[in-house]
């Protein structure tokens, strides 16, 4: 009787070995998944039989297969995750908004305003010279070719994220619903494999990264996910999100509730966050485009109306633009550039050659504090709006990089709890092995042990 | 403190590593190709104001050098013509001297009178001397000949001016009516004398004469002063501008020791990290089982 329970112990620990190392393959197979938690093997003694006092035991019970993960460290990876996501989003599409304020290119528009300016000067050496008079149209033209590529360029870009929040929003709502198939799978399955919890866990991460959002783990492994408030994914039901637009035009974050929208665009975060916080700055950089461009045209008309060209007339306006899209439309008058004696350099309609009183008023408005409520000039506008554009992408990058390294020490940390070591698997198949083949030999040995009883 | 390591989260770490790393050697290797620290606003935002400022200083110079020399242009060219208006009025005041003499008869005077009127014209076509298409004379109504055939003066009694500086214009031309009316009119009566015969007429305009080539060379005197006054200007931007010059390459540009260090040591820790990395996943356990 206690040989053929010898045979059957051998057999748990042939059993528990197998295993073993089926579960030591899963872990090898996953060591390059992303978010995947090694496993293993718990075994537990199996009870002793109490045998004439003696108690005997009677092998290894296999009590299931557990998932190494830290809950805290998880969360905290999560919510990283998301800060990391809106982070770099924002550093990378800054690092595209600034190049359009870059002074070292030669064709910033505070550049362009300068050379404008020092060809009106050069006309003090002869306010009646075509030539010069051409020059300074020209470089008005130049000035006005460089406010369009920069609004052009900024309006772009905020048309750019606009499509990649509804881009975004569309990927995160299919992640969304297989959270909540994900929940429904854990529900009915009641203990959860380690590998539906990776899942959704990676689902967790994935919508962190995309809308910053935060889940909570229920006690049965099901997660609840809110964003501003509102239950994105409550146990097997999802809230799709849409985008709508806000009075301004500015794509805005919704979720469907009953048979309305809210708007939870402020409370969103992660990618999608960094896309909002983009159009948000680079719509204020645009904003400051146009104001510099409405404030520099009608103060110079105004005083070029106050002047007469070289027929006598009052000044007309040199600058036109559309008060809808003033920068992204600024121009020179299109006169002018077939006709620069249309200037008005000159401070009487009997204008002598070299009457260039009116020219030395335009020439004034160059450090005339007339933007930011009259607390700027033209150009000191524009290099605090680069500064600030500056300032505004620099600290986005410092942001991203330090929420990279911390990030990156999160992972580290998570995969030295969770990650698979190859090493230790190795080992782990080595002593597999050797207690695979012990208790083959075990069984082997009984097995003669019987065979020699039954000879006898 | 991280006690257990897997290949994954090595190769992770090695990775933002080897980035972070690949990163900055690019900035500085930028830095280094181009010898200038500021590059996108970002690189420097602090120093965009006086990057432009800068900017705008060295362009205003740049400038106000070429107004400048068109200024010395134009009163260079006012110079030789008061010069040669100071060379007519001198032989008109040998001719008035000599016609108020009685050792010279009628005939004589009338001989005279024809040189005079030479000078006349020739005193006429400097009033109108055209400089580029610019009436030198003729004040801010430049772009007419400043006296009619009769002398009478066109032009206006403005002065044009040209910018040479932040809030500094100069004078670039003349008020001719100062300079030629009464030379002109002096010269218009030495003629009518010396071909009516009339010495004590003549022996008056001596003075007259006198009096229109004084005012000929004070005018060449302000002249000289205005030409100086350009000279002055284009030599204070081209100075400016060399030290503009030397402050925007101070300011904008790399300590090359600094950045060259930098670089050394970057490319030394990035050689390092590929080898750490490579070397590092060369071995298993694998390799022993």
């Amino acid at each position: 009787m206690s040989l053929l329970s010898a045979l059957n112990t051998g057999l748990s620990a042939l059993n528990s070995t197998s295993s073993a190392i089926e579960v030591l393959s899963h872990n090898v197979a996953n060591v390059a998944t992303d978010g995947y938690s090694r496993q293993r093997l718990d075994l537990n003694t199996a009870s002793p039989v109490n045998r004439g006092g003696l108690f005997l035991g009677r092998g290894v019970t296999m009590r299931g297969v557990s998932r190494i993960a830290d809950g805290l460290l998880g969360r905290r990876l999560v919510g990283q995750t998301g800060y990391d996501a809106a982070a770099s989003t924002l550093r990378d599409n800054l690092s595209i908004v600034e190049s359009f304020f870059d002074e070292t290119q030669g064709f910033s528009v505070s550049e362009r305003l300068e050379q404008f300016y020092d060809a009106m000067g050069e006309s003090t050496a002869d306010p009646s010279d075509d030539g010069l008079r051409m020059a300074a149209v020209s470089s008005a033209s130049a000035m006005a070719e460089a406010l369009n590529y920069t609004a052009s360029g900024l309006s772009e870009a905020v048309a750019g994220f606009d499509e990649s929040i509804g881009e975004t929003v569309e990927t995160t709502n299919a992640a969304l619903v297989e959270l909540a198939a994900v929940n429904e799978s854990i529900a009915a399955s009641g203990g959860a494999s380690g590998d539906l919890l990776d899942r959704r866990d990676q689902l967790v991460e994935q919508l962190a990264t995309t809308l910053g959002a935060t889940a909570s783990i229920e006690p049965d492994g099901q997660a609840t996910l809110l964003v501003g408030g509102q239950a994105v994914v409550n146990e097997g039901e999802a809230r799709t999100l849409s985008v709508g637009t806000d009075t301004n035009g500015n794509a805005t974050v919704r979720v469907s509730v009953g048979g309305g929208f809210v708007d939870v665009t402020e409370y969103v975060g992660g990618k999608v966050g960094g896309l909002v916080e983009s159009r948000e700055l680079t719509s204020g950089y645009l904003d400051r485009v146009n104001d510099f461009a409405v404030t520099f045209a009608d103060n110079f008309n105004a005083a070029h109306a106050s002047g007469f060209d070289a027929n006598g007339n009052p000044g007309s306006p040199l600058f036109t633009y559309d008060p809808t899209a003033p920068a992204g439309s600024f121009s020179v008058n299109s006169d002018f550039v077939d006709e620069p004696g249309l200037l008005a350099y000159a401070g009487a309609s009997s204008a002598e050659a070299g009457d260039g009183t009116n020219l030395a008023a335009l020439l004034d408005l160059e450090g005339a504090a007339l933007f930011d409520s009259g607390s700027r000039t033209g150009s000191s506008f524009l290099s605090a709006l680069t500064g600030d554009v500056g300032r505004d992408a620099a600290e986005a990058s410092g942001a991203a990089s330090q929420s990279a390294a911390a990030l990156n020490d999160l992972g580290a940390l998570r995969e030295a709890i969770s990650g698979v070591n190859l090493d230790e698997e190795a080992v782990k198949l080595v002593e597999v092995q050797s207690a695979y083949q012990a208790a083959a030999r075990v069984i082997s040995t009984a097995d003669e042990m019987l065979q020699t009883l039954i000879q006898i | 403190m991280i006690t257990r390591t897997t290949q994954s989260g090595f190769t992770s770490l090695m990775t933002y590593n080897i980035q972070k790393l690949s990163s900055q050697l690019q900035d500085v290797t930028l830095q280094a190709s181009s010898g200038v620290r500021i590059g996108a606003p970002s690189t420097a935002p602090e120093d965009q104001g006086m990057l432009v400022r800068l900017r705008a200083a060295l362009n205003d110079q740049q400038a106000w050098q070429d107004n400048s020399e068109a200024g010395m242009s134009v009163m260079g060219a006012v110079d030789d013509a008061l010069s040669a208006a100071n060379n007519t009025l001198d032989r008109a005041l040998e001719l008035v001297v000599q016609g108020a003499s009685e050792t010279y008869n009628a005939d004589d005077r009338a001989s005279m009178a024809e040189e005079l009127q030479t000078l006349r014209d020739q005193m006429l076509d400097i009033a109108n001397t055209d400089f580029a298409g610019r009436f030198v004379f003729a004040g801010t109504a430049y772009d007419e000949p400043a006296f009619d055939a009769d002398g009478n003066y066109q032009g206006s009694s403005d002065v044009p001016t040209i910018r040479v500086g932040e809030d500094r214009y100069e004078d670039a031309g003349f008020d001719g009516s100062v300079v030629f009316s009464s030379a002109l009119s002096v010269l218009d009566d030495i003629e009518a004398a010396l071909l009516s015969n009339d010495t004590d007429a003549l022996a008056n305009l001596t003075a007259e004469t006198s009096d229109a080539l004084g005012e000929v060379s004070l005018s060449r005197q302000r002249a000289g002063r205005g030409f100086n006054r350009f000279d002055d200007a284009r030599a204070l931007s081209e100075s400016m501008e060399a030290a503009v010059s030397t402050r925007i390459s101070e300011f904008a540009g790399i300590d090359e020791t600094e950045v060259y260090t930098r670089l050394s040591e970057l490319q030394t820790a990035y050689q390092a990290a590929l080898q750490i990395t490579s070397a590092g996943m060369e071995v298993s356990m694998f390799d022993f089982i």
